[in-house]
């Protein structure tokens, strides 16, 4: 009876530690597809309205007041060219930041799942990237955060250089420090000359 | 006296000692746990070949979904290319100081289109390319130089090929390292030749001059050889078929009717091939500096679950699809086909055929020659 129970114990735990990894994984690979999908909507949608579609990359600080990159937004740039028009803002100022319309809510990664930061793993969110555009934006909390952005174009490419192999790598949060990567992670490459995107799991 | 006698029901016999409450067997609780474990284990294989499915299903639909995407780019850029023919003299050996030799149809472009690597004139003719390529120009407004950008009506050589090969150099390089655990990809690719404005040598290297078929390919050769202006545009493609057509109704100048590959009989399809062929009549004339008008698409693409079977059968050889020897024949369209998808059914893999006909804006053609 004690060893059936034993058994059965055994294959409990067994079983939970593998649903455990199954769920961060399934978790992950939805995370990772989320994204994906808003690049993918993100192009078609600066295709069909023949128009740059802006794509953003958000820093989010937490409850515990940690920052990590793990929120993306798309949308477009609407400027205000008459001076006399409502909104109309001086492009020579010193802190002009070309009005943003996001395009929907933000999406953002499900609790425990970042972006790394490295520049090796994450070349989207490096921030020595000369093809990416920085800024901060202030929410209407008050609240600043930095993000890093870049356009898709009307002709179904980016606006990021072909040279440079353009990704963003997803990691469990805890597993972050160090700067190594991982042997849990989803990588996704942007193509720039084609703005199609690619998924790699271990 | 009345006696009362009192007499009180016999109560049972309380019994001696309480009787054992009986428990489960050793046997019946292992038979228990067995049946249980069979549930379980049959829930458990339901649960996982229900997953498998929808892995297959995910895999089918995002994969096709990125094949169309990319047929659907191609059938954009082609039906916008350009050769901006002009009529002008014809000289002995391009030597104006002769008295000219005709007036006819000129262009500083090139429209190539046929075999890859097979045939008689193959229009790559090295790597491990497949199917058919097509190559030719367009104001596609592509330019890498910052000063540049926005200049929308730019020309640029553009060019569509199958190769077939290992993603190394295209994925980042952390997932090649020692310990980076991401396998290599075998796949069949359908690549874009893009060459920005900056870069494009089709005047530089006087085409007009040129008398050798290598030198009249040599814009998009030396092109290829630049891994910088080739890009995946969709993985999976085992096959690329790019017919010139004629339309129906087509007659010859002498009112004959024409077939549909009366262009293009062995698919082969290239405005310049009278620099290069002895003959200076037949189609090498017909289709001297003229673009086709109509260029029939085929595509087709396996799944991803497929294509991870073909590597695990061939590791990083190409796998062979029994593609050899078809799409020779422009006359075997419908055949070669046919043949291709017994091939892909007796392989067990599965497919899907994008297929349409693109009309190119550019070719002026009346209806005859």
């Amino acid at each position: 009876m004690l060893i059936v129970v034993a058994v059965m114990g055994l294959m409990l735990a067994m079983a939970g530690t593998g649903a455990g990894s199954l769920m961060t994984t399934l978790r992950m690979k939805e995370a990772i597809q989320t994204v994906g999908n808003a690049m993918e909507h993100a192009r078609q949608v600066a295709m069909t309205s023949n128009r740059e579609v802006v794509f953003r990359i958000y820093k989010v600080t937490n409850d515990m007041g940690e920052e990590s990159w793990r929120s993306v937004e798309y949308g477009t740039v609407d400027v205000v060219i008459n001076p006399d028009d409502a909104g109309y803002k001086d492009p020579t100022a010193a802190d002009y930041e070309p009005p943003f319309t996001p395009s929907g809510a933000p999406e953002t990664l499900p609790e425990g799942l970042v972006f790394h930061p490295s520049a090796t793993y994450s070349t989207l969110i490096s921030e020595n990237q000369a093809d990416l555009m920085k800024g901060t934006e202030t929410a209407t909390s008050g609240a600043t955060r930095s993000y890093v952005s870049f356009r898709f174009l009307p002709d179904g490419r980016c606006s990021l250089g072909a040279s440079q192999k353009w990704t963003l790598t997803l990691v469990k949060e805890a597993e972050v420090s160090g700067g190594s990567l991982p042997s849990n992670f989803a990588t996704m490459q942007l193509e720039p000359a084609t703005a199609r995107v690619r998924f790699f799991r271990p | 006296m009345t006696a009362f006698i009192c007499h009180t029901p016999a109560r049972p016999a309380a019994p001696r000692c309480c009787p054992r409450v009986r428990g489960f067997t050793l046997i019946e609780l292992l038979l228990s746990v067995t049946i249980l474990s069979v549930v379980l284990m049959t829930t458990t294989s339901m649960l996982n070949a229900s997953l498998g499915q929808l892995r297959i299903a995910e895999a089918r639909n995002g994969q096709f979904r990125e094949v169309q995407a990319a047929f659907e780019t191609m059938c954009r850029r082609l039906e916008a290319c350009e050769i901006n023919p002009y009529y002008d003299y014809v000289y002995t050996s391009n030597d104006t100081n002769t008295v000219p030799t005709g007036y006819k149809l000129q262009s500083d472009l090139h429209f190539v289109s046929g075999p890859a690597n097979a045939g008689t004139a193959p229009v790559i003719g090295s790597g491990n390319r497949t199917g058919h390529a097509v190559f030719f120009h367009g104001t596609y407004g592509l330019s890498e130089q910052k000063e540049w950008k926005g200049l929308d009506t730019l020309l640029n050589s553009w060019g569509y090929f199958l190769e077939f090969g290992s993603d190394d150099t295209l994925r980042p390089s952390f997932l090649n390292s020692s310990s980076g655990p991401v396998a290599s990809r075998y796949r069949f690719r359908l690549k874009e030749l893009q060459v920005p404005a900056e870069m494009m040598r089709t005047y530089a290297l006087k085409l007009n001059t040129q008398t050798t078929r290598a030198k009249v390919q040599e814009w998009y050769t030396t092109a290829l050889a630049d891994s910088s202006n080739v890009h995946t545009v969709a993985e999976n493609i085992v096959a690329c078929v790019i017919f010139p057509m004629v339309p129906d109704g087509s007659t010859t100048s002498t009112g004959a009717t024409l077939k549909p590959e009366a262009l293009a009989p062995a698919y082969g399809y290239d405005t310049r091939s009278y620099q290069y062929t002895s003959s200076t009549s037949g189609l090498a004339e017909v289709t001297r500096h003229r673009l086709p008008p109509l260029l029939r698409l085929t595509l087709v693409a396996v799944d991803d679950v497929s294509a991870t079977r073909l590597q695990d059968t061939n590791g990083s050889a190409m796998p062979s699809l029994g593609l050899d020897g078809l799409f020779l024949d422009a006359s075997k369209y419908d055949n070669d086909i046919r043949t291709l998808e017994d091939t892909l059914v007796g392989q067990k893999l599965n497919y899907r055929v994008f297929s349409t006909t693109v009309r190119l804006r550019n070719a002026r053609w009346n209806g005859t020659y």
